[in-house]
């Protein structure tokens, strides 16, 4: 139903690719994919929603508590491939303010490097 | 006056139903044939509310929901006979802030809800809630 | 606990009594509960000396003989070793013992010593009242200052305030300078927080440069706000390195909350002290001074919401108030005019607001019907009606109205004035009489009730459409003079409109002398054939009596023929934007024209279509079928005879 598809490095920006319903648990998932690479050092995020065109508030905060902490560290957090719905979903809350939304991975990734 | 078609759902609380409420949006929008833009936005403000309700229900019952098809407008009730809540209640400060906190659902739901839908109205008491939100047709869509 | 002795310039007034040479080794000691605290005139300073219980019971000064009342020991310390006698005089201070006036002796005290003593002590006792009243002088001194800066401030913050005419962000600056130049303070920030996302954002910055901006997202869940939350009450932060918002500071931080509600709304945070000798630390006594200006802002936020959502809920209640046609005005209980709504300014022509406040009998000076009226209203509780009411505007216009008046009511449920409001019907008026033209007014009035049915554009229906033409008038016009022709035809017209009108007819086009009259549009009826024959029955009927008339007048006769024929066709606004016609088309039209050609005068000529929606066909005789020009099958028809 949801689950994370790929979560690896590309140069010094983590990519975590998703699928399906970002709720509760797959907010959790995305948090855990994220700690290990954050304990080793990495602050950069990006979030691939290209599969995930469905999200709910609880997934959203775990994400706004990710980048919360990666702001401890300077770092940054950046989502791609974004359904028009879930964008405008993260502006009603807050969360672009806090971080970038680009249209494709490869945007992303120049734009962090 | 002629009753309008209406769509009846009745959730049971597990994980993730509330998928079945927009699935059955998706189509009714379509039906309507309201536009992307206003079914993703009826869709998110549906999943909302379910998980208002489910949190009202505290997994007793079910969550019933409306889909209500008029020309100007889909009017989609949310109704739970769960204990009902005070939209004006007070914080009560919790003392954990884990992760699953339930402190976070509670804000956002009804705010996202109300930026998203043209109206939102809601009766609780103790015996249920109803939520009712309306998105309004307008010439784009047709 | 006080020590009374070290508020004295004891050395002073030592000195002063030694000098006094009769004293040689007077002592003055100063005790609390356990002992001395502080002496003049022994070489040693000790603490746990107890003065010798008879002298302690004494209430007056005493003379004690050493060797009776005290040890050798309490001797040695007290430095009596070569005196016989010593003078016990205690001092008072508040109803209290504090001290006492020692004064080793070795002669017998006489009564005069004992006046000495005595004034001794009186002295040093006036000389401590004085002491004690300087030291409250001066602390109230300073209380007083402060509250006097404190006051000013607060009527600055105040001033701030509540000029609303500024925008929130530049409020929040020009606060935020205030307080800081009270406070001298080095940096500062405001937090508001955003309505919608429960985040925090920066409102209202000062000296801070690019890197101390806070960039992160600010929550009442960790950090100063956390603090502030929790506690809901100004703080000193005396970490600043430990808080991520305030890393950046030098020595300290105080911050306060603005709170509504109960709820953390923002935050006004200070940065470092400013003196003269650089940056130092703010002090409790800031923070007071802080809280206490603060507060003052959260207060007042709170009033600045309700104030903008008041602001916001005008605008609405203004923009419903300019968009009804229907005139407002709102009289109140002393008779004057509150407020003056757009649709009431135009309809009384008032472009001034010259109306406002002034008594209606002024305003309404023109108007003296309508000065009863309310007057009326003024005296009762009920609501006063009145259709088609006549009243002449500012500008002598006369117009017809819709009047209400109804009293006004306020919460507590007292008389607040009186609401006017009031319909134009001019407007409604001219439409109609507009409209009349082409319809009858029952058509219109139906129309008017029920919007869906007016389809003015492009739409295809069932009709049943009336040709009447006057036979041979060409001819007779050629004949007459221009005035008589216009004069003939106006009237012919009159009348046969009014039929076309009594029978629910919409009248399609004149075109010279004839006429064109549908009926089913723009309102379709179930008997519209029926109607359209009656109607040409009526007609010459009304040809008979207008005939009779005119023939009085010595003009000519006239004579019609016409054709009806029902059929579908398109009706729509026809024509290009400056010319445009509301008519139909098609070959239903096409085929009415031309039975009414057909029809020789004092003839109905009607169709099929026709024919067979009658109810009566008395009088209608069939006749052999007609070529239509463009038809292959020849049109069956019907005539009747008038």
């Amino acid at each position: 139903m949801n689950k994370i598809l790929e979560a690896s490095l590309n140069g010094e920006v983590l990519v975590i690719k998703t699928e399906g319903y970002l709720n509760k648990d797959l907010g959790q998932d995305i948090q855990n994919a994220a700690q290990e690479h954050i304990n080793n050092g990495i602050n950069q995020i990006l979030i691939d929603l290209d599969k995930s065109n469905i999200v709910n508030s609880i997934g959203a905060s775990i994400i706004i508590e990710l980048i919360e902490q990666l702001q401890e560290s300077e770092g940054t957090l950046a989502f791609c491939n974004l359904a028009p719905i879930i964008e405008k979903t993260f502006k009603i809350m807050g969360l672009t303010k806090y971080c970038s939304c680009y249209p494709n991975e490869e945007d992303a990734i120049k734009a962090m490097s | 006056m002629e009753k309008k078609p209406t769509v009846e759902l009745k959730l049971p609380i597990l994980k993730n139903m509330e998928l079945v409420a927009t699935q059955t949006a998706d189509v009714v929008s379509k039906h309507m044939q309201l536009s992307e833009e206003k079914s993703g936005e009826i869709s998110m403000a549906l999943i909302e509310a379910c998980i208002n309700a489910f949190e009202h229900s505290e997994s007793k019952s079910e969550v019933y929901i409306h889909f209500i098809i008029d020309d100007d407008n889909l009017m989609i009730k949310v109704i739970d006979k769960g204990i009902g809540f005070d939209a004006s209640q007070v914080k009560i400060p919790k003392i954990e802030s884990k992760i699953n906190s339930d402190e976070r659902k509670r804000g956002w739901g009804l705010m996202l809800i109300k930026e998203l839908m043209d109206s939102v109205d809601f009766e609780s008491s103790d015996s249920g809630t109803t939520l009712t939100m309306i998105k309004k047709k307008d010439q784009n869509d047709e | 606990m006080k020590t009374y002795g070290s508020d004295l310039d004891l050395n002073e007034i030592y000195v002063n009594l030694k000098s006094q040479k009769k004293f040689n080794s007077i002592q003055l000691h100063f005790f609390n509960q356990k002992g001395l605290v502080t002496s003049i005139g022994l070489h040693k300073y000790f603490s746990g000396i107890s003065i010798p219980e008879k002298a302690f019971n004494a209430e007056k000064s005493i003379i004690l003989d050493l060797k009776d009342s005290i040890s050798s020991s309490e001797a040695k310390k007290f430095e009596f070793q070569s005196h016989r006698y010593a003078w016990f005089s205690f001092i008072h201070f508040e109803q209290k013992k504090i001290g006492v006036l020692v004064l080793p002796s070795n002669s017998k005290p006489t009564s005069s010593s004992k006046n000495e003593i005595n004034s001794l002590k009186l002295l040093i006792e006036q000389q401590l009242q004085l002491s004690h009243l300087n030291q409250e002088i001066k602390k109230t001194k300073k209380e007083l200052s402060e509250k006097t800066l404190e006051t000013e401030s607060l009527i600055d913050v105040t001033e701030i305030i509540n000029a609303q005419k500024q925008a929130k962000e530049q409020l929040f600056s020009d606060i935020l300078i205030m307080i800081l130049s009270i406070m001298n303070a080095s940096k500062g920030l405001v937090l508001i927080r955003d309505k919608k996302s429960d985040f925090f954002n920066v409102e209202a910055l000062f000296n801070l440069n690019k890197d101390q901006e806070p960039k992160h997202i600010l929550r009442i869940t960790k950090g100063v706000l956390k603090s502030l939350n929790d506690s809901m009450s100004s703080l000193i932060i005396n970490d600043p390195e430990n808080h991520k918002l305030l890393n950046f500071a030098k020595k300290n931080c105080i911050v306060s909350p603005l709170e509504s509600n109960n709820q953390l709304e923002g935050a006004i945070i200070l940065i470092d002290k400013e003196s003269r000798h650089g940056t130092i630390r703010f002090t409790n006594q800031d923070l007071r001074l802080f809280d206490s200006l603060c507060k003052k802002v959260s207060l007042a936020y709170d009033n600045i919401q309700l104030i903008d959502s008041l602001k916001e809920s005008h605008k609405l209640v203004e923009n419903i108030m300019s968009s009804i046609t229907t005139g407002i005005i709102m009289i109140n209980v002393l008779g004057e005019i509150e407020f003056v709504n757009n649709s009431a300014r135009k309809i009384f022509s008032i472009d001034n607001d010259d109306f406002l406040q002034n008594h209606y009998f002024m305003v309404f000076q023109n108007n003296p019907n309508l000065i009863t009226l309310i007057e009326e209203a003024e005296s009762q509780n009920e609501i006063i009606f009145e259709n088609n009411f006549k009243i002449d505007d500012l500008g002598g216009t006369s117009h017809e109205i819709n009047l209400t008046l109804s009293p006004a009511f306020n919460e507590e449920n007292e008389r607040s004035g009186i609401v006017f409001s009031f319909e134009d019907l001019s407007n409604l008026n001219k439409l109609k009489s507009t409209f009349k033209k082409y319809v009858s007014e029952n058509i219109v009035d139906e129309l008017l009730k029920n919007e869906t049915s007016l389809e003015l554009g492009g739409t295809q229906n069932e009709v049943c459409i009336l040709f009447c033409d006057i036979r041979g008038f060409t001819a007779m016009s050629e004949k007459m003079k221009p005035e008589e022709v216009v004069y003939l035809l106006n009237n012919y017209f009159e009348s046969m409109i009014d039929v076309v009108f009594s029978n629910n007819g919409t009248l399609d086009k004149i075109i010279g002398d004839e006429l064109m009259v549908l009926y089913g549009v723009p309102l379709k009826q179930k008997n519209d054939a029926q109607r359209a024959v009656d109607s040409a029955k009526q007609m010459f009927q009304a040809l008979e009596r207008f005939n009779d008339k005119i023939a009085n007048e010595g003009l000519p006769k006239l004579r019609i023929g016409i054709g009806i024929n029902q059929g579908k066709v398109v009706c729509g606004n026809i024509g290009s934007e400056r010319q445009m016609n509301y008519t139909v088309i098609g070959d239903a039209v096409n085929l009415a024209a031309r039975l009414c050609s057909h029809a020789k005068a004092g003839q109905i000529v009607i169709s099929k279509s026709v024919f067979s929606e009658l109810e009566n066909h008395q009088g209608f005789n069939e006749k052999d079928p007609i070529f239509v020009k463009g038809k292959k099958k020849q049109i069956q028809n019907w005539i009747f005879n008038a």
